[in-house]
């Protein structure tokens, strides 16, 4: 006997679902295609208030998004400064800066390979974009640090 | 509703449910990208005024007359960067003595970018970048190429 196909609602939802999902994902993919000139981005991450124990990464270092795990560049340069506070003098009303004990700022300067264009700088290998300002989530080996970029700077790639 | 549970003896609800759950996700989304865009129905120039409070100092330099200006959250173009100054950041403090006091933390300053765009005006709402509505005092997160920045809308006008 032969066996009738029986096609439910719940089957035109699902099919309705999956054809919405079919044509969104290359929607959304296209939207973060890398486009615009293509440019060195070296943008600078700092990290304030570290302990003064952090050893932070060397030169050529891989950096990672510690979130989602996207490659952002390697390690142009690091360098540590004293952290410092700006505190209130209730008396004069001045404000003065003091040296906050076994802590530091961490900076590192990243480099990778980016597109940019009139709206936005997006690393190239990760569609990452970079803007100075930004909170960022940073991993390397051995390491892990949150805190903004605060410099921004692009030159032409080949 | 039927002892099965559905409604008319025809549709479980549980059915009708998802039915239009996926209808208000379609109507939403074709809301969302289907919103007509700042170019195809300009009506109006606007120039406004966004403040950036308390920023650092070294942000300035990435401010330039003529940058596209982005609404973050909905990623639609708001307009150019007419023009931009800034002023030192005010704190008030309580001194020892119980008065208060202006006073101007180091290195922090407020921005003031003023943003030209041209806007669609309804009776109810000036529209920016299709769907963003221009109302001073609201707080608006923008981009440029260089800069994500949160600030406050601090006044606008209309020019045509």
């Amino acid at each position: 006997m032969k066996k009738r196909i029986k096609f439910t609602i719940l089957d035109g939802i699902i099919l309705l679902v999956i054809a919405l999902a079919v044509f969104a994902v290359p929607w959304f993919l296209s939207s973060r295609t890398p486009d615009g000139e293509p440019v060195w981005v070296y943008f600078t991450f700092e990290a304030r208030n570290l302990r003064s124990s952090f050893s932070g990464p060397e030169e050529g270092h891989i950096i990672y998004d510690s979130v989602r795990g996207h490659r952002l560049g390697e390690v142009a340069h690091f360098e540590t400064l004293p952290a410092t506070m700006f505190t209130q003098d209730l008396v004069n009303g001045h404000w003065t800066e003091e040296l906050i004990p076994d802590q530091i700022d961490a900076r590192i300067t990243i480099r990778a390979a980016a597109f940019a264009n009139e709206h936005r700088i997006l690393i190239a290998y990760s569609n990452v974009e970079i803007r100075v300002g930004q909170q960022m989530y940073i991993r390397g080996r051995g390491y892990a640090a949150g805190g903004f970029t605060v410099a921004l700077n692009i030159e032409p790639r080949d | 509703m039927d002892k099965n549970g559905r409604l008319f003896g025809k549709i479980n609800i549980i059915d009708l449910c998802v039915i239009l759950l996926i209808l208000a996700l379609i109507a939403a989304a074709g809301f969302r990208f289907l919103s007509p865009s700042m170019a195809r129905d300009a009506e109006s120039r606007v120039r406004y005024v966004i403040v950036l409070e308390g920023v650092r100092d070294f942000t300035l330099d990435y401010y330039s007359k003529g940058l596209s200006v982005w609404d973050a959250r909905q990623q639609q173009h708001i307009g150019n960067i007419h023009y931009f100054w800034y002023e030192p950041h005010i704190d008030f403090v309580e001194m020892l003595d119980g008065t208060v006091a202006p006073s101007h933390p180091p290195g922090v300053i407020d921005i003031f970018i003023e943003v030209e765009a041209f806007a669609r005006i309804t009776p109810t709402a000036i529209l920016i970048g299709g769907a963003r509505q221009l109302t001073v005092g609201s707080i608006i997160h923008i981009n440029t190429r260089y800069i994500d920045v949160e600030g406050i809308i601090m006044s606008f006008q209309i020019l045509d």
